[in-house]
């Protein structure tokens, strides 16, 4: 914390930064979110042009979602139907969904799925969208559970469908739509199905199946579940020392068994090698060997470290 | 006569070319007359000298001493532009004469600038040397300085100096494509080819001209279809197939007949046909080209592993299925999936992606065109397999995905781009010994964080092999209209995505670069447009940094350079 971190900027102060924000060049957020007035964003994201560059509706979209601002979200509704280009729209609707992924209330959450859906009736190209529905991240997430996504997302496809014959914009509009409800949700849902299947096991065999989803041993759904998987296990290590000594010991044990794991191959071992010994490193890093200590720094070396990166607990 | 340094230490040097100026035009630019050593610092910097004798006094007014900018003309003479780019120059005697230099007249310190807001700055002391949108194949860097004046006996002396070192100028080699909004729809791109043409040539051309570059297409600028004619297997994993039960996957080729197929275990005639979505089975067995299957399978309810059958196109579309068995690699699939492609009598080429940095290995591309090398559109395409998906890269101009370095581990899809990125460049990249540019509607990351102006590949060869980008997206950039149209906003953005590809740079620290982290949106003194040929800070460049960029370009961007 800074000295004067609590206290708000001045309206006139604020002004310049943000606006330099809006329409500048600067890459991050460049005021803290408690020096701003909250209503005095308001009305600056009020006065933007709805013919901005894509680039500064996005901008302030993040404002909406960074300072969680749902008072701001009724002048960028009213505004979908002066919007000409769906880019636009489409800033907007990340505004609504980074909005409800920040949000800590029932209310604004369902007033971010009202306008969400909106805009996907209103802008087909917005359909983009849907795929952020399915980020682990998002408090749109347990839609999924519901089955409330699925029967959205299978009222936009005969949406689709039936304009995909007006232009090639919505064809490819039609395109996305069916690609998420034929291929998209069933594997998420299928994902979603696992870790139920897995949430109702005896925790040994529990954490044994989420470690195999860490490590890649267990790879079906990746893409949905190994983020899971990362949190699980930070989660897990965060309840004491015993919990990370358990945990590399079970790291210990999968690279002891990995010769009678069948079909990997030399990409996959050398994969999980990688994710396994950085984990091992993590939770107890004395329990390296040299050896191990050798081939994690050299895999990290030409660059294989994992995208999802464990970071340090607590 | 033209020159840089002190007359009266006798560290003049004499200049035969003229270097464009690459520092912001009101700083560091002594306006008085005697020598300074911020004035003599700069090799860019000139002035202009007489000697005349007979002149007397210690002024020759700025009326007599006349800077000329010329271009050269079809017949190898000197031009005038229209309106003429001059500027007078006032010149005052040597004081603390020395060494003969009693009758010597000097000018300001002067500069050499390319566009008219920089010249405007201090238009006493910078002379233009721009481009001429009535003659655009005249490049700055032959253009030529030429100074006149009257001597007391009434000859008029002139001398001159090129823009430019003429024996160490560099070109860099471009080509232009602009997306279409709509396939085959000539003018649909988000802006004309003559815009993007002209972009090159001017603002390009005003920034390179700093480092001696200039630009040059290696063919005219064209528009180019948005291409869907390429499915990418495995693309957000690198996984194997797990050959899980009834794994099947599956898509779809608009405008062929139909296609060939294999009978695999566990298949029907009636399973078949559903799997390709024809209406029923005996389309598929009475089919003529059928006609040997039937011979020898007269009970169509006893047909074997391994048969060949004809399916025939169904609503103008025709399904490629395929199962794949488990531990196939993403190659593996593809190059299976190619085989059957070409079945339907199309080019099918299968591509082995790098792996992305996290991923066990690869996925593979597959690119499927006409024999003829059009274009076909893929659509609908499935996978029942839980860990190989399929993905065709849907590539349209707006929102153009591009691989994004905020994802988590940084560099996640760098070195793969986006599937559409590579749609476009094993579509449409001829070869790598040039920067391609694609210009698009608008540019989205592909983690839908944000919009951006321009996007790059960059050969990071002072990062890991596994976080390098591979053939053929190296060097490529993909540009928003509004970077690339009509107006001159935006001005440095697609200089700046190019200045990634051939110096091979991250972000320089200093707001005035050309490398700056977002170019300033609109040409001022004090934007983001210089090209220093000193020493710059940039990020993520461990001990590569500070580096010479003007150095910089000529060794790392070797490969898409060629002399003048």
């Amino acid at each position: 914390m800074q000295p004067n971190d609590h206290l708000p900027l001045g309206d006139e102060v604020a002004r310049p930064l943000v606006l330099e924000y809006l329409h500048g060049d600067a890459y991050t957020v460049p005021v803290m979110p408690k020096l701003v007035r909250p209503g005095f964003l308001v009305e600056l994201l009020g006065e933007l042009d709805a013919k901005a560059e894509p680039q500064t509706l996005w901008r302030a979209a993040e404002l909406v979602g960074y300072y969680h601002l749902p008072a701001a979200l009724p002048p960028f509704l009213a505004r979908l139907d002066d919007t000409p280009r769906d880019s636009d729209c489409l800033s907007r609707a990340t505004a609504i969904v980074t909005m409800a992924a920040w949000a800590g209330d029932d209310a604004t959450r369902a007033l971010a799925r009202d306008a969400f859906d909106q805009l996907l009736l209103r802008h087909p190209s917005a359909v983009e969208m849907l795929s952020l529905l399915l980020q682990p991240w998002t408090a749109l997430g347990p839609a999924l559970a519901t089955g409330s996504l699925r029967r959205f997302a299978e009222r936009q496809r005969d949406i689709r469908e039936a304009q995909k014959g007006s232009s090639e914009q919505a064809r490819i509009a039609a395109q996305r739509v069916r690609r998420f409800v034929e291929n998209d949700l069933p594997r998420a849902e299928a994902a979603m199905a696992l870790r139920r299947e897995i949430a109702g096991l005896e925790p040994e065999v529990q954490r044994q199946r989420i470690l195999r989803i860490y490590t890649g041993l267990d790879r079906a759904y990746t893409s949905y579940l190994q983020r899971w998987s990362t949190y699980w296990l930070l989660d897990y290590s965060r309840a004491g020392q015993a919990q990370r000594l358990r945990l590399a010991r079970d790291l210990q044990r999968q690279l002891d068994g990995i010769d009678a794991e069948p079909g990997l191959d030399k990409d996959g071992r050398r994969f999980f090698e990688t994710r396994a010994l950085r984990a091992i490193e993590l939770f107890n890093p004395k329990q390296l060997t040299p050896d191990q200590q050798t081939l994690l720094d050299e895999a990290l070396e030409r660059g294989q470290d994992d995208p999802i990166s464990i970071v340090q607990p607590g | 006569m033209f020159d840089n340094g002190d007359a009266n230490t006798g560290n003049d040097r004499t200049l035969t070319f003229l270097n464009v100026s690459n520092l912001v035009t009101t700083d560091n630019l002594p306006n008085g007359f005697g020598p300074d050593p911020d004035g003599t610092a700069d090799p860019d910097h000139f002035k202009i000298e007489i000697d005349d004798t007979g002149k007397g006094g210690g002024t020759i007014a700025a009326a007599e001493v006349t800077l000329e900018v010329l271009k050269p003309a079809a017949d190898g003479s000197l031009a005038a532009f229209n309106p003429p780019r001059r500027l007078q120059a006032e010149c005052r005697r040597v004081s603390g004469a020395t060494g003969g230099t009693e009758n010597k007249y000097r000018s300001r310190y002067l500069r050499l600038v390319t566009d008219s807001v920089d010249q405007a700055a201090n238009a006493d002391q910078c002379l233009l040397t721009d481009w001429d949108s009535t003659e655009p194949a005249i490049e700055i860097l032959d253009q030529v300085v030429r100074v006149t004046y009257v001597a007391s006996t009434g000859a008029t002396l002139t001398a001159e100096a090129d823009v430019g070192d003429r024996a160490d100028q560099r070109r860099i080699k471009l080509a232009l494509h602009v997306v279409r909004q709509n396939t085959g729809v000539a003018g649909s791109g988000p802006v004309t080819t003559a815009q993007a043409t002209t972009r090159v040539h001017s603002w390009y051309r005003r920034l390179y001209a700093q480092a001696g570059a200039a630009p040059r297409l290696v063919a005219a600028a064209d528009e180019v279809d948005p291409p869907r004619n390429l499915i990418v297997v495995s693309d957000n994993s690198g996984d194997n197939a797990t050959g899980n039960a009834d794994n099947w996957m599956r898509f779809f080729i608009r405008g062929v007949a139909g296609i060939q197929y294999r009978v695999v275990a566990g298949d029907t005639l009636s399973r078949i046909a559903q799997r390709h979505e024809v209406a029923s089975w005996q389309t598929i067995y009475q089919h003529p080209r059928n006609a040997g299957f039937r011979a020898n399978r007269p009970d169509p309810n006893r047909i074997y592993v391994g048969d060949d059958l004809f399916i025939p196109a169904a609503g103008g579309r025709v399904a490629v299925v395929y199962y794949p068995a488990a531990g196939d690699t993403p190659m593996t699939t593809a190059q299976a999936l190619a085989q059957r492609v070409q079945t339907a009598g199309l080019d099918a080429q299968a591509f082995q992606n790098a792996a992305r940095p996290g991923d066990p290995r690869g996925s593979a591309d597959l690119l499927v065109r006409q024999a003829d090398g059009s274009l076909v559109t893929l659509e609908d395409e499935t996978s029942r397999d839980t860990t190989q998906d399929l993905r065709i890269a849907l590539v349209t101009a707006t929102d153009f995905l591009v691989s994004s370095h905020n994802a988590a581990g940084g560099f996640a899809t760098h070195n793969i781009g986006t599937a559409e990125q590579r749609a476009l460049v094993r579509n449409y990249r001829s070869a790598n010994d040039h920067v391609e540019c694609f210009v698009v509607d608008t540019v989205r990351y592909d983690d839908l964080s944000t919009y951006i102006r321009g996007r790059s590949v960059i050969p990071m060869m002072f990062r890991p092999a596994a976080e390098r980008p591979v053939l053929p997206l190296l060097r490529s950039t993909y540009m928003a209209g509004n970077t690339m149209d009509g107006s001159n906003n935006n001005p440095f953005t697609f200089p700046h995505e190019s200045g990634h590809c051939i110096m091979d740079v991250y972000h320089a620290g200093n707001n005035r670069q050309l490398m700056r982290s977002g170019t300033s949106g609109a040409n001022a003194v004090n934007a983001s447009k210089r090209i220093y040929d000193s020493n710059v800070a940039f990020a993520g460049m461990g001990g590569a940094s500070p580096l010479n960029q003007v150095t910089r370009l000529r060794a790392s961007g070797a490969a898409v350079l060629e002399n003048w």
